[in-house]
């Protein structure tokens, strides 16, 4: 088995955050390019912290495009013990999408042999904060799911976000991504549809066939004067805003479109800070109680435990 | 950097036609974003599946006649081929939780 110890010393701890601070917004920093090329190694190497929580990272403060979440990291990177392996609290920090009160997946979960088979890899994510659970216990957790969800299309999102949750994260990390992914989009797709000026399905067909048609449009006006390769993305929208503007009728839907987006935005902060917040709880309660942290100066770089 | 072998038009019969296991077929380019971000999700698959089904790649640029007679239209594309057959076909960014609900219907019962 192998565990990786947070951060080795202070001074790596403040490196981290003083990092993400430098480089500004979240989005244009390394966290989010070096998850979405799929290679977050460098931040479990450098920094000491488990890739599963690593993959968390930029998934908790939204891919940086809905706000900055610096404050966040610091709190979080403060909250961590050096020396601290944080398997566990990446463990406890994807359980919320199934046991968080308000937002957690169980809420829409009826009664049955679905709910059943979510709890049991919910029990199999649990028992894997204190022991390795075996391979063919996630397998056979993952097969009793699919059957029983066999032809509900109604639960077909919550399903996939439990098939993801169904992994052993020292083997497969990154599917702590595809569970907050699923979860995210969950959440914002209800945000859609609880929203007060919800399209209708064929205003939303009508929209999409225009946005398509309109960019296609712009595109190929650019491409008139000049190669596709030489179109920058901003004449381009301003082009697309100007085809869009001409026409008040269709350029309502796309009113309508942008302020549902951002009342939908709206209410994706409010749940993103609930589970911030609901992270640094687990944190500062489970790093409280743990008492097998590493003195300062261990190297960050992860320990085979394998012979222990 | 995806792990997983890309298999050219001259080894395609042999490694995924002539397969004794099912064989996910990843189509991808190198220039695709979605692809790149599919990568860990298909290689932890594959250790997962490890001896049930074989994962392997192509590249839709370098081996356009393969994409041409399977009709792909956009990558990423995953075609299950069994007995060489296509079985199961697939679309778009995949996460694990996909890809298993997906892969294990063709291993242990699900044969």
């Amino acid at each position: 088995m192998t565990a990786f110890r947070a951060f080795g010393d202070e001074r790596k701890r403040a490196s981290l955050i003083a990092d993400i601070d430098a480089k500004g917004p979240i989005y244009a920093a390394w966290l989010t390019r070096e998850s979405v090329a799929g290679d977050i190694s460098l931040v479990s190497d450098d920094y000491g912290l488990h890739p599963a929580f690593a993959r968390l990272l930029p998934c908790l403060g939204a891919f940086g495009e809905a706000e900055d979440a610096r404050p966040f990291y610091g709190s979080l990177f403060d909250a961590i013990p050096t020396g601290a392996d944080t398997g566990a609290l990446a463990r406890e920090a994807v359980l919320l999408a199934w046991t968080d009160p308000t937002y957690g997946r169980s809420k829409i979960v009826p009664q049955g042999a679905v709910r059943e088979a979510c709890e049991g890899v919910v029990a199999l994510v649990r028992q894997s904060i204190d022991a390795p659970v075996d391979r063919k216990a996630w397998r056979a957790a993952r097969t009793r799911l699919l059957a029983s969800a066999s032809g509900d299309a109604g639960l077909e999102k919550t399903v996939d976000l439990m098939m993801s949750l169904a992994w052993d994260l020292d083997q497969a990390p990154g599917a702590a991504q595809d569970v907050m992914v699923a979860w995210t989009a969950g959440i914002n797709a209800e945000a859609d549809a609880s929203d007060e000026d919800a399209f209708s399905l064929e205003e939303g067909e009508r929209f999409e066939i225009e946005m398509n048609k309109i960019n296609e449009e712009a595109m190929e006006a650019l491409a008139q004067s000049r190669s596709m390769d030489s179109i920058g993305v901003e004449e381009f929208l301003e082009v697309v805003d100007r085809i869009w503007v001409a026409d008040p009728v269709r350029n309502d839907l796309r009113r309508r479109s942008r302020a549902r987006r951002e009342r939908s935005n709206a209410k994706m902060a409010v749940w993103r800070a609930a589970i911030q917040k609901r992270v640094l709880e687990i944190a500062d309660r489970s790093f409280a109680q743990r008492t097998d942290i590493m003195p300062e100066g261990v190297p960050p770089e992860t320990l085979d435990l394998s012979g222990i | 950097m995806s792990k997983l072998k890309d298999v050219t038009t001259a080894e395609f019969e042999t490694e995924v036609l002539c397969s004794p296991i099912p064989v996910l077929v990843d189509f991808h380019a190198v220039w695709c974003g979605p692809c790149k971000a599919s990568a860990p999700a298909l290689e932890d698959a594959a250790r997962e599946f490890e001896g049930e089904i074989a994962f392997v790649k192509v590249d839709v640029d370098q081996e356009a006649e393969i994409a041409e007679a399977y009709d792909v239209q956009g990558v990423p594309t995953f075609i299950l081929i069994k007995d060489g057959q296509p079985v199961e076909r697939f679309q778009g960014l995949v996460s694990r939780g996909k890809l298993a609900g997906v892969l294990e219907q063709f291993v242990g019962d699900g044969k």
